[in-house]
């Protein structure tokens, strides 16, 4: 008799032959377990909107209260002045946006005549309006889609930063993967650092610090890792301080989360150490000494966790785009799951998107519908990350339905962004 | 939720927690798991699409629930340190043996503690191909994978369980062949 080893057509053998293992419980019991759980987990969340709409009702009763006995006083005036009301609140519906108070109306007025007033400020104006005057709009009838307005007019926030912007400041660009490790979100954060090794401190401080959790992504960070400059010229090196601390489906994840945070920042490579000697040994790429970061070709999605939790746009891990145009495709086309979704709506009908000079010239068939919306802001957005990924410095949009969207004039060139996802 | 349950529950229930238990070792998680699974199905059945096969979509869902269970369970950085090298580490016998596995022979169950050895994604490759008896293509698509990644991994777990099998068969001669 002897010992022998055990083949991996042997150990395959073994693992197909493990029994099957059944639920005992019956079916009626596992429904009515998932309901009770269901039920459970429901009301812990519920009694805190209806505290916060208990105390907005008694809160909006007072104030009530308090206007109703002003408006009675003032209700004869009112009436007398209905026709005067009427007609410049007509004149409010029809440019849908600027906010005429009927005490105010000889005032605003004035402003209209001097022209001086422009549209994005009138906005605002409408924003800090103080609650009162719709109150006060009781007496008038028909005012008719004020709220609705308000809601149309409130304006798109952009989520990429753009170089011009970052002359005192500047952001730094951390990427986090998802709770599957499937995904990496690069997000950005605002520094008063602007030299490389000040950003590189940030990156540290900010690695510690932050609650990935808050954006509903995965625990990942602070790694035991440490950041210098590197002795060429656009190159960082990463320190491994501690190699036991990483398994392999972390170190998988590793390289790619630490290749687009340098990316973003401005490195074109990354050399590797660990405890100070040069090399780092991953269970993926096995030894390593550096990494280029060269233009990686992605396409963007979106990736939304949960809907409690905001919208993010992400590299497509999975992109086999070897052109913009194929990754322009992949953004419309791309099923969703796991959390990411199509960055580009389905009903977008792009004619052409041609390189020319370093500029994606993206043209639109005539048609297209573009809604002056989230989604159509995070497909501009998405465009824009993507053309960078190709190394492009500039998207040009020809033929686009809006002139303007969010904070981007559609019918001049769009410059690429310095950093995604700018979050607080 | 009625009518989803009970179709979800005659076709693919028996596989979801199968699945599970092998994921965590451990009856009665698996059996909180699989509720979770049913209640996040509920809440994203209408997202559902029909583009991927409802067997695939399903146990990525419960990889996801079982995947959230192991890190609350414990911190990354400690499962990681309990993970790292396992070269230098015994393997662990703290899960009690199912049932179904008890009058097996000692082979299967070394197999079964060894699988703890591999690293989350590996066991969930193994459990989906031979356990679950899933295609490489099925395999990537719940992991939403390539399926050379697929691969790659299965390849990585059958060496590691190869090495901790041998190593246990060293210690204690978990085999003796005939000649």
């Amino acid at each position: 008799m002897r010992r022998s080893n055990y083949s991996e057509q042997e150990i395959e053998e073994l693992l197909r032959n493990l029994p099957s293992v059944t639920d005992t419980r019956p079916k009626a019991d596992i429904y009515q377990n998932m309901q009770l759980a269901a039920d459970k987990r429901r009301s812990p969340i519920r009694w805190i909107p209806i505290a916060a709409c208990a105390a907005v009702i008694v809160l909006f009763s007072i104030l009530a209260a308090s206007f109703r006995m002003n408006l009675n006083s003032e209700h004869k005036v009112k009436v007398k002045d209905r026709n005067a009301v009427y007609q410049s609140n007509s004149e409010w519906d029809k440019k849908a946006g600027s906010t005429v108070k009927p005490e105010n109306a000889g005032k605003k007025e004035t402003e209209k005549e001097t022209g001086s007033t422009p549209p994005a400020a009138e906005d605002k104006k409408q924003e800090e309006a103080p609650a009162p005057s719709d109150d006060k709009a009781e007496t008038i009838e028909g005012k008719p889609g004020t709220e609705e307005n308000k809601v149309l007019n409130a304006p798109l926030k952009s989520s990429l930063a753009f170089s011009k912007e970052g002359e005192s400041h500047s952001y730094i660009t951390i990427s986090v993967p998802d709770p599957n490790l499937q995904y990496f979100i690069p997000l950005s954060f605002d520094t008063d650092k602007t030299d490389k090794q000040g950003q590189l401190e940030a990156v540290e401080e900010k690695m510690k610090s932050m609650n990935e959790e808050s954006y509903g992504l995965s625990n990942y960070y602070p790694l035991n890792l440490g950041f210098s400059l590197g002795n060429e010229e656009g190159t960082v090196n990463v320190d491994f301080a501690d190699k036991s601390s990483y398994n392999n489906s972390y170190e998988s994840g590793l390289l790619n989360a630490l290749e687009d945070t340098f990316r973003y920042l401005g490195y074109t490579k990354i050399t590797f150490s660990t405890e100070g000697k040069p090399g780092i040994e991953l269970s993926d790429t096995g030894a390593m000494q550096e990494a280029q970061l060269l233009p990686p070709k992605r396409s963007f999605l979106i990736y939304q966790s949960s809907p409690e939790h905001p919208k993010f746009i992400v590299p497509n891990v999975n992109s086999s785009a070897e052109t913009i145009q194929d990754a322009l495709k992949e953004m419309q086309n791309f099923e969703a799951n796991n959390s990411a979704a199509a960055s580009i709506p389905s009903d977008w009908k792009i004619e052409t998107a041609a390189e020319r000079d370093g500029v994606l010239v993206v043209t639109f068939s005539p048609g297209t519908l573009m809604a002056e919306n989230e989604n159509a802001l995070l497909a501009i957005e998405a465009i824009l990350l993507t053309a960078k990924d190709f190394g492009l410095k500039a998207v040009k949009f020809e033929n686009a339905p809006l002139e303007k969207l969010g904070r981007y004039d559609l019918t001049k060139e769009i410059e690429v962004p310095s950093a995604p996802n700018v979050v607080e | 939720m009625d009518s989803v349950f009970h179709r979800i529950y005659e076709e693919h229930h028996k596989d979801l927690f199968q699945f599970l238990f092998y994921m965590v070792n451990n009856r009665q998680t698996a059996e909180d798991l699989v509720q979770e699974v049913y209640i996040r199905v509920y809440k994203s059945h209408h997202t559902f699409q029909g583009k991927s096969a409802e067997k695939t979509w399903l146990y990525s869902i419960a990889r996801n629930t079982a995947i959230d269970h192991f890190r609350k369970q414990k911190s990354w950085k400690q499962r990681i340190m309990d993970n790292f090298d396992w070269g230098k580490h015994e393997i662990r016998d703290d899960h009690p043996l199912p049932e179904e596995l008890v009058m097996e022979q000692e082979e299967l169950s070394s197999i079964y503690h060894c699988l703890d050895s591999c690293t989350v994604d590996q066991k969930t490759v193994i459990i989906l191909r031979y356990i679950q008896d899933l295609s490489i293509a099925e395999t990537a698509g719940v992991l939403n994978w390539s399926e050379s990644k697929v691969k790659t991994t299965q390849h990585r777990a059958l060496k590691q369980l190869k090495k901790m099998m041998n190593v246990q068969k060293e210690k204690g001669g978990v085999r003796i062949e005939k000649i």
